[in-house]
């Protein structure tokens, strides 16, 4: 990795069975793959309740070692499972600074974010129905938004750049990972990749 | 050979835990679940039947009614010369706990990955504490405090190396935070099993360090009484302790020139301390955090290092005394409170008592400082407040005053109408 960022913190907003955990540790691993020198996923955990808003983190450093175990208060990144979540307290008006993705098919007010904030949005609910991407019923959102994540920029001083995440990396961890299922969360990828639309 | 499932990547602390056990060519692993321990023995019991292992090594995973039972299971398979691995966290040590001295007691060498997390009252809590193994300071274990991911995996590797050796033979307790290590996923990078067994101690003839022989039967562990070898005995245990520091040091001191990797000399981990002025000194997760607030503090021109206290029990007299001696002015930082005590540390308390039997060291400031107890996330800017303490304590000659100094003790962190603990309130429970 050439990028001169220290560490690149990373929030997941859910809700519980929504995989944001999951897709916490998942990012670390694809990360970890395409060449970071150090990672590390933290997940929240509360009691655990399906449906009850959660957070996770994940802290990806190009090329220094992570020491800090602490939760991140400020996200350069912010992926938002679930657009209901947008009103509770420590949810968009935690957001500070950097770039926001969120899962929604419908419009957005850009108002309740900072002015310079970067704003994304990919229907992977839609995308994972339609494929038929379901763990018990439920479709699944972390590695379409994973793939989402590959297209989003992040801007600073020193410009504007991808993570540097690889579609073929989420391929190769989603096959060893999903077994049978692996595929066709590859295939959900590609399309949020394809869907994912920068609103500013 | 089947290829391995996992050697190298992103691991939570409690599987490098698992994959260590198996790695370390453990006989017996009895296990009872507690949270945050739980996903280690849910995966040895995944580990011990997968082709990988199940192809080289035979591993008795006996599940228990309760922890007391699980440390119970423990000293019987010692005593029958196996090598044995447990986890537990918290209430579950305290339930454990006489067995726990029954293992020092017996001098065996059993290696038991603690997640610490808080002792119940006022409510439950499951989060990093530090509480639960302090509260086993003088059962005899050994006590080592672990940092980072891969340290998880690579102490338990050493730990057999350190509980069986013949001027030893006591157990091994290496403890890291609930979640913050736990739960948490970092690089990890196994060691493959031919390069791990020319490093963990080979079972060799002798080896069994009881001879439990059915044809050779013997009584163990009678009535001592008092005109007999009951204090002998103790103070056997106690000088084990005193030999246990060099071991530890050797033990290191192979695995770093065999792997090269290794967390300093096994005991203390330095960092930037050749220039320093004053000094972070604190053990785990939240030490190892220390190094990014020393980092940070030296760009605003603080010249702060940070000490990592790996080894507690055995007590790092000398080691601790070389650094203290040469940076005087030293905050203690810990995540555990010992009611009633000098300082309410039970570290900073060991490190005061060192420093008055050293001349040169009797000058020496130590400053305690608690926090983080049940989890609460101590932040870097509170690790770096702590070296402006210690800096305005070397100008101005005496300890300066803060909200939160009590009994002379800082208490860092506390809830006092702060707004960021408001709102995680209000995550956790809704609007109540």
């Amino acid at each position: 990795m050439t990028d001169g960022k220290i560490i690149y913190e990373i929030t997941m907003h859910g809700r519980g069975g929504q995989g944001a955990i999951t897709a916490a540790l998942l990012l670390c691993e694809i990360a970890y793959a395409d060449g970071y020198k150090d990672v590390l996923s933290i997940p929240k955990i509360g009691a655990e309740r399906r449906g009850a808003p959660i957070k996770a983190f994940s802290k990806l450093s190009p090329k220094n070692a992570i020491k800090n175990y602490s939760a991140t208060e400020d996200a350069d990144i912010t992926i938002i499972f679930d657009p209901t979540l947008l009103p509770l307290p420590g949810v968009a008006d935690a957001i500070k600074h950097g770039t926001v993705l969120l899962n929604t098919n419908k419009d957005l007010d850009l108002n309740i974010f900072p002015k310079d904030c970067k704003i994304y949005t990919v229907p992977v609910t839609d995308i994972a129905l339609e494929l038929n991407l379901l763990a018990s019923g439920y479709p699944i959102l972390n590695i379409p938004l994973l793939g989402a994540l590959t297209k989003v920029k992040y801007k600073d001083e020193q410009g504007e750049r991808t993570l540097g995440l690889n579609l073929d990396t989420i391929k190769k961890i989603a096959l060893k990972k999903f077994g049978s299922k692996g595929e066709l969360n590859y295939q959900a990828a590609v399309m949020a990749a394809e869907q994912v639309k920068e609103l500013r | 050979m089947v290829k391995p499932k996992f050697m190298e990547g992103p691991l939570k602390g409690n599987f490098a835990s698992a994959y260590a056990a198996m790695d370390a060519d453990v006989d017996v692993i009895t296990a009872y679940p507690i949270t945050p321990q739980t996903t280690v023995v849910e995966k040895l019991s995944e580990l011990v039947g997968e082709e990988e292992f199940t192809e080289r090594q035979h591993v008795e995973y006996v599940r228990m009614e309760s922890e007391h039972s699980v440390g119970a299971g423990l000293v019987g398979a010692s005593y029958a010369g196996a090598r044995t691995f447990t986890a537990t966290a918290g209430q579950g040590l305290l339930y454990m706990t006489e067995m726990v001295h029954w293992m020092t007691g017996a001098r065996l060498p059993p290696v038991v990955a603690i997640q610490t997390r808080g002792i119940t009252g006022p409510g439950w809590n499951i989060w990093a504490d530090y509480g639960d193994i302090l509260s086993l300071r003088d059962s005899g274990i050994m006590i080592q405090f672990i940092a980072s991911h891969q340290e998880i995996y690579d102490s338990i590797l050493q730990g057999f190396n350190i509980t069986e050796h013949p001027d030893v033979f006591l157990p091994l307790f290496p403890a890291y935070g609930g979640f913050v290590l736990s739960h948490t996923a970092k690089p990890v990078k196994r060691i493959p099993w031919e390069e791990a067994q020319k490093f963990v101690r080979p079972k060799t003839p002798e080896w069994p360090h009881v001879w439990v022989d059915g044809e050779r039967p013997i009584m163990s562990n009678a009535l001592i009484m008092p005109q007999n070898f009951y204090t002998e005995f103790r103070i056997k245990i106690h000088e084990a302790q005193m030999n246990a520091i060099p071991v530890i040091k050797d033990t290191m001191a192979e695995f770093e020139k065999t792997f090269g990797r290794g967390y300093g000399n096994g005991l203390v981990v330095p960092y930037k301390c050749d220039d320093a002025e004053v000094l972070l000194l604190g053990y785990g997760g939240n030490a190892l955090q220390a190094e990014d607030a020393v980092d940070k503090a030296r760009e605003q021109g603080y010249k702060a290092g940070a000490l990592r206290l790996r080894t507690y029990r055995p007590f790092p007299k000398e080691d601790l005394l070389h650094y203290i001696k040469k940076i005087p002015y030293v905050a203690v930082m810990e995540r555990a409170l010992a009611f009633g005590s000098p300082t309410g540390g039970a570290v900073s308390t060991d490190i005061m008592a060192i420093c008055q039997r050293d001349p040169k060291a009797r000058n020496a400031h130590i400053v305690p400082f608690i926090g983080g107890l049940g989890g609460r996330d101590v932040f870097l800017d509170e690790q770096i407040d702590q070296i402006k303490i210690l800096y305005e304590l070397k100008e101005k000659g005496e300890v300066p005053d803060r909200k939160y100094k009590m009994w002379d003790t800082f208490w860092t962190g506390l809830i006092t109408g702060d707004k960021k603990v408001e709102v995680e309130n209000q995550e956790y429970f809704g609007d109540i």
